[in-house]
């Protein structure tokens, strides 16, 4: 009986993955408006964006206000790359990955001595460092004037022309960003930053070097932003200090937090949510952020925990995972509600 | 001259506190202590309130460095080693007030424990495969066996903050012997517990100690269980020891009765 409700359990879900990515494979085709893909394609970067601040915010519990600063940091990086030095697309975001991951590697060294407040201020102070570096090395990103010009990607004669291969590029960059932060979470070291997240003393204690641990979520989630700025350099072309502010590492933290701290649904439906809602008042002008902001406090009242907040844990997923693979037997627990208080 | 001898016949010693002195700015929290935990011992540490048995607990687990004297562990310097460190080298400890990874299960709290002998790492979370989930599998199962020692087996799935506060103690002991401790610090592992659950206690200190032939120190107030258990016990006072010895050494010791408020048995009263 057990064994069946497990497989239809497995079932279903393997079947709405399987639906889900269906639909978002064939979309392309079906719509035609150029103005739908543009604002599928600024999801699938929020669905990035908040799924790496996840992992430090949600996860390690580092409050973080500066991700912008990674998103930028990637972007130029990029830019500069494939303009300056005429490096290929393919070399060139993985490259922004890596450098963007070593900022994130410096603004993971300060949780050595700061947490909560005192580290947002320091996260807030790194976005604006980078936003200024940005405006006023006009040598190198010419300031406030942008770069320009970042020719589009080329995958070996193919070169992407209309916005539809652009959206399957971030749908593959999204969807691998999915996977890679699942088999994070759900592993030993995943388990290692909710602990630190917890109780540092505690983590301490049984082992864990906690340092390590912030600073490994802090470069992981730094690389995951500095792909999607790269992305975000090649489909709009042109880059400027504009796009990388305070205000755009706000939004990302809102959709982390309103979509549910350490969960990855959660953020992948706050991106999606928060993404779409501008969008959908676009018909307002200049009233639709009032209305946006009206709305994110009614959310805030009636969702506190966010739209999909972290499910109370049950059955520990690597266990589930081990047991669905008949590795591992689940005989020796019992279901949950039949705990008896034996005091 | 003893010491000489000692070093002669007996083997290293697990842990060797020697003349050690913790200053916090004046305070002097503990005065030239010096005493030794051998291979499997269990020893107790008692005193009244304030006698400094959890700071040099904290100079045992590295929260603290000692201001003068060394802390030898298996031989070992270990002054200046940070708590994580201490905990691969094999040195675990539960603490005084509970501290849980409360948001996550039971199995996860000891599996987060484990995972200092993991060497799965980030890049084996990400590549997967075969080799990882066995390592998993064989993880998990020796979490699960820490669990059953401490009789958790039925609350697996359980939050560990749901679990009532007895309860909570012993996971936190399956959770330091999950990290695959050779010497095992408890700070007051029997209070808040009801006489039940002290009983049940004292029977898993014994089968720690004797089956998984753990070396544990305790710091304890119930002087009943103290006695009962420990094989060796040391007394601190003022943060100097008074006394050392064995519990009926200890029971008889005039400077330890003076100690517990000079009544004539202290012992007797303190158990209440």
């Amino acid at each position: 009986m057990e064994h069946l409700a497990r497989f239809t359990l497995n079932w279903r879900n393997k079947t709405a993955t399987l639906v889900l990515l269906a639909i978002l494979l064939v979309i392309p085709l079906l719509v035609s408006n150029e103005y739908y893909i543009h604002v599928l394609i600024t999801l699938g970067l929020f669905v990035i964006l908040s799924l790496s601040l996840n992992l430090v915010s949600g996860y390690t519990g580092q409050l973080s206000i500066g991700h912008a600063a990674f998103y930028g940091i990637g972007a130029y990086v990029t830019a500069l790359l494939m303009l300056k030095l005429n490096v290929s697309f393919l070399l060139a975001l993985p490259a922004s990955g890596l450098v963007t991951a070593f900022f994130g590697l410096l603004l993971g060294l300060p949780t050595m001595r700061l947490a909560g407040d005192y580290l947002a201020i320091v996260t807030l102070g790194f976005g604006e460092i980078v936003r200024l570096v940005l405006l006023n090395w006009d040598k190198v990103t010419r300031g406030p004037m942008g770069l320009p010009g970042i020719p589009a990607p080329e995958l070996g004669t193919y070169i992407f022309m209309s916005k539809t291969p652009f959206y399957y590029l971030v749908l593959v960059l999204a969807l691998l960003t999915v996977l890679a932060m699942r088999r994070i979470v759900n592993s030993g070291f995943g388990l290692s930053l909710i602990a630190v997240s917890q109780d540092e003393l505690a983590a301490e204690a049984v082992g864990i070097n906690t340092l390590r641990c912030k600073i490994s979520s802090f470069i992981i989630s730094a690389f995951f932003a500095g792909v999607a700025g790269g992305f975000y350099a090649v489909y709009i072309s042109f880059v400027s200090p504009d796009s990388f502010t305070f205000m755009d590492s706000i939004m990302v933290l809102e959709m982390v937090v309103l979509g549910g701290l350490a969960s990855i649904p959660g953020s992948i439906i706050g991106a999606v949510v928060l993404g779409l809602v501008p969008e959908l008042l676009r018909f307002m002008a200049e009233y639709r952020m009032l209305i946006f902001g009206a709305l994110m406090v009614v959310i805030v009242i009636f969702k506190p925990d966010g739209f999909w907040s972290a499910r109370k844990r049950t059955r520990n997923a690597i266990m589930k995972d081990l047991v669905a693979r008949n590795m591992l037997d689940g005989k020796t627990v019992k279901p949950r509600g039949e705990v008896s208080e034996s005091a | 001259m003893e010491k000489l001898l000692n070093r002669g016949v007996k083997s290293v010693k697990v842990l060797d506190i020697q003349n050690v002195t913790i200053r916090f700015g004046g305070l002097e929290a503990i005065r030239d202590v010096s005493f030794s935990a051998d291979e499997g011992q269990l020893l107790a540490i008692i005193g009244p309130n304030g006698a400094g048995k959890t700071t040099i607990f904290n100079a045992m687990t590295g929260v603290y460095q000692p201001t003068v004297g060394q802390i030898l562990f298996n031989g070992k310097l270990i002054n200046g080693l940070k708590p994580n460190q201490l905990v691969t080298m094999g040195v675990a400890r539960t603490f005084q007030n509970i501290r849980l990874f409360s948001a996550l299960t039971v199995l996860e709290n000891v599996m987060v424990g484990s995972q200092c002998r993991s060497r799965e790492g980030l890049w084996g979370a990400l590549a997967g495969g075969k080799k990882v989930a066995a390592n998993r599998v064989k993880s998990i199962q020796q979490c699960r066996e820490f669990i059953e020692i401490v009789g958790l087996t039925d609350y697996l799935d359980e939050l560990a903050t749901n679990l009532p506060y007895g309860k909570q103690r012993l996971l936190e002991i399956a959770r330091a012997l999950a990290t695959g401790c050779e010497l095992l610090l408890l700070d007051e592992p029997a209070a808040g517990m009801n006489a039940v659950e002290r009983e049940e206690l004292v029977a898993l200190i014994r089968r720690i100690s004797k089956e998984l032939n753990k070396t544990i120190i305790l710091i304890e107030h119930d002087i009943n269980l103290v006695m009962n258990i420990s094989e060796h016990i040391v007394v601190l006072d003022h943060g100097e020891k008074i006394a050392e010895g064995t519990p009926g050494e200890i029971r008889t010791n005039q400077k330890v009765i003076e100690a517990y408020l000079g009544s004539e048995d202290p012992l007797e009263q303190e158990v209440v």
